[in-house]
């Protein structure tokens, strides 16, 4: 009952807002705070120009305004102790803020500010620029990053695309019920432009760590969260899910070919892409040697495992498991705190699948058969590229 | 015993004091503090390096070590619901346990049987030593800016924890095992447990369990005289500002991080790196980007004073998650040191722009480590 309970609340949609945003309302987590996530995604097959131009735009979001200065947008943004953030990958933006009580208005004015007033001027690309062509902490972050655009842009193709890439029809908002009643009416006036895509012709390259170590990548098909899915969905936290995961078992303890393996769900433009990524000093045996060596383990499952992995997924869903596959972007995983549970709500909402809590999902991946857990997780390795 | 009697007394009160650091007659020490908002639990063993301290003929040893131990619990947390992190550090080694509220019984249960003896082989131990190379090659470029700058500001007496993988390579399981059993003596044991507890209940199930530890026998650590670090280079593009700190109840040391903050928070290319201690340490501020020093050596003011702001919120956040908070106390208690997090929020509340006047002198004068070009 506490369980139907929980998903009942879980979200609901407020009157949709003038020019088509899809807004969002979610309960106040116990922390009290007011949280807005706002999510959007680029144009489907942009070219290396303008994939450079979204990824100029993404990584300056916190940089400052026509409005607001960086100073400004940390010193309203952070009032409530957590700074916003602005997580981005090649076909999604998810910015994020929160607030206390009465500070709704100032993130909403933020988030207003940064969609449609970003300042692009040529200074201010030669510092994202910079940032964008330095190298990577590490290997593993860069290859999670994958494709880098062409940044040879002037200002005014970037200021051209941030109308084509920040549109209302491609936004989705959600926030707790501060924050919903402080966005009614801001965005009325906002109707950008339309622009044409871009067909000139240029090459994306990589994003680039310390070529320390070697990475590899296995992409599935995208899933979204649903019933339908629970079984791959639990497929993957046993593939990724804790130290006893055939990825940590297989790829580490048994043929020494990694230090660190993860299975991991990346949001994407319309779900969750299953991917396996793996790293160490040497370079990443081939798919199907990877791939066959998991398959062999497959058919070694049974009843206990499945208890194992039934566990995992409790823990992931408490945030007392960081090896879990349900990540918010390609640099944090689903830890279960109040921002997490909107970021969660707001990927959700923008894939088109409302009522889809943790809570909901949990309970579907428990129902998951061992029988239907060895047919899916085959049928998931058989799909990585 | 008088501090156990003690919680007894206010538990059958109803009154059970929130926080409790209880010293055992054989050195063990137990701290204890219950959150009242927190929905997990963290139960954390720290090991001082105190009598094993590496030097450069032994480094890489504890590294190897803590991997064995921890790897030998991965089925049972699996299996329990519980999740065990570990990590190595100049001073300690710390095995972190997470877990909802009502799986304590089992982490505790993970920490006790991180006591037991180890049973590996020579082949093991060169598995682990091949695992080992492959975190080097993940190490961050961060990390690898801090070792250089720590063989230079340090030498080789306190050497990077993550090792020389030719010492992990001529390391035996009996070496291993003295080694281990030099660690686990009662005077260089920490448990921490902090989160949603009862900390009367947490003391009775481990008190006694820390009272039957075995003291320790002689000090492993070599002699320091033939000690000499090789100057390292950084396999990767960038720079860093190293600073030079003393402990981090020292005021200056929280001036520094303050203003390391507001560098974090006003360049986003910079990256920290600082290992909480009682002792001399180093924050380090990296980026790929040369500009960087430049950059935050002639910060505005506004930018300063921001991070006053940024540090009292580290602080909140360390007192807030039950992780953070059994990290600080262990590290501290393991290197003998009493340092409250209360203390810190004091430090950081009373942050002034002179302060922050103060730690700019200090980044200004401190060295800094070149990466390649």
């Amino acid at each position: 009952m506490k369980l139907l309970s929980a998903c009942l609340i879980w979200m609901f949609a407020v009157a949709s807002q003038a020019q088509g945003i899809r807004v969002i309302e979610t309960p106040l987590g116990t922390d009290g705070l007011e949280i807005l996530q706002a999510v959007a995604s680029p144009p489907e097959g942009m070219n290396a120009r303008e994939l450079g131009a979204w990824q100029l735009l993404c990584v300056g979001m916190l940089d400052g305004t026509d409005d607001f200065v960086r100073e400004d947008i940390f010193g309203f943004g952070g009032q409530a102790g957590v700074a916003p953030r602005a997580i981005w990958s090649n076909d999604l933006l998810r910015l994020q803020f929160a607030a206390p009580k009465g500070g709704e208005s100032a993130i909403v004015r933020l988030l207003e500010s940064m969609l449609t007033k970003p300042t692009i001027t040529d200074e201010r690309l030669a510092t994202l620029r910079t940032r964008l062509t330095a190298q990577f902490a590490d290997d593993w972050s860069a290859a999670l990053r994958g494709d880098r655009g062409d940044y040879t842009l002037p200002a005014e193709f970037v200021r051209r695309f941030s109308r084509r890439a920040f549109r209302p029809e491609s936004l989705t908002l959600v926030g707790t019920p501060g924050v919903t009643r402080a966005l009614k009416g801001r965005f009325d006036e906002w109707r950008p432009e339309r622009i044409g895509a871009d067909f000139r012709v240029s090459t994306v390259t990589r994003f680039r760590g310390p070529d320390r170590a070697k990475v590899a990548m296995l992409r599935g098909p995208v899933l979204k969260p649903s019933t339908g899915e629970a079984a791959k969905m639990l497929a993957m936290v046993a593939l990724g899910g804790g130290k006893t995961s055939l990825l940590h078992q297989v790829a580490r303890d048994q043929e020494g070919w990694s230090y660190r393996q993860e299975a991991l769900l990346l949001p994407e433009r319309s779900g969750w892409r299953p991917t396996l990524i793996l790293a160490g000093a040497d370079p990443i045996p081939p798919r199907d040697v990877l791939l066959e060596a998991l398959k062999a383990r497959v058919s070694t499952l049974a009843s206990p495992d499945l208890d194992r992995l039934r566990l995992l997924t409790e823990t992931a869903f408490a945030g007392t498991n960081p090896l879990t596959p349900f990540w918010l972007s390609n640099d944090s995983a689903y830890l279960g705190s109040s921002l997490d549970r909107t970021a969660w709500a707001a990927l959700c909402a923008h894939w088109g699948v409302a009522n889809q809590s943790p809570e909901a999902i949990q309970a579907d991946m428990r129902r998951v058969s061992l029988v239907e857990l060895k047919e899916a997780l085959t049928e998931l390795l058989e799909s990585f590229r | 015993m008088t501090a156990l009697l003690l919680t007894g007394l206010l538990a059958a009160q109803g009154t059970e004091a929130p926080r409790t650091l209880e010293r055992l007659s054989n050195g063990s020490l137990l701290y204890v503090e219950r959150m009242e908002t927190a929905d997990r639990v963290s139960v954390q063993l720290w090991i001082s390096a105190r009598g094993t301290e590496e030097r450069l003929e032994t480094n890489g040893r504890r590294h190897l070590l803590e991997h064995f131990l921890a790897k030998a619990q991965d089925k049972f947390c699996d299996e329990s619901g519980v999740f065990m992190s570990a990590e190595t550090t100049r001073e300690a080694m710390a095995f972190k346990v997470e877990a909802a509220p009502q799986r304590l019984s089992l982490a505790i249960q993970a920490v006790k049987q991180l006591f037991q003896p180890l049973k590996i082989t020579q082949a093991e131990i060169d598995r682990e030593a091949a695992t080992i190379r492959h975190e080097e090659a993940l190490t961050p470029v961060a990390r690898q800016f801090s070792r250089a700058a720590w063989a230079r500001i340090f030498g080789g007496l306190r050497p990077d924890p993550l090792g020389d993988p030719e010492v992990m390579r001529t390391t035996t399981p009996e070496m291993l095992e003295s080694l281990r059993k030099r660690m686990f003596a009662s005077s260089n044991v920490v448990i921490t447990a902090c989160g949603s507890i009862t900390p009367s209940a947490v003391l009775r199930d481990l008190s006694p369990f820390l009272f039957a530890l075995p003291p320790a026998p002689p000090s492993m650590t070599p002699a320091d005289a033939a000690v000499t670090a090789p100057p390292l280079s950084v396999g990767a593009q960038g720079v860093a500002l190293a600073v030079k700190v003393d402990g981090l109840e020292e005021r200056e040391t929280m001036g520094v991080l303050a203003l390391s903050f507001a560098a974090d928070q006003a360049f986003p290319d910079v990256q920290l790196m600082y290992t909480p201690s009682s002792l001399p340490g180093l924050v380090m501020m990296v980026s790929s980007e040369r500009g960087m020093v430049d950059r935050v050596r002639g910060m505005s003011e506004r930018q300063l004073q921001a991070g006053i702001g940024l540090a009292q919120r580290w602080v909140a956040g360390i007192q807030q998650s039950p992780s953070r908070l059994g990290s600080l106390r262990g590290a501290m208690l393991a290197e003998g040191s009493g340092l409250q997090v209360q203390t810190l929020e004091r430090s950081a509340k009373s942050l002034t722009p002179v302060d922050m006047t103060r730690a700019m002198d200090e980044i200004r004068q401190c060295p800094v480590i070149e990466g390649l070009q």
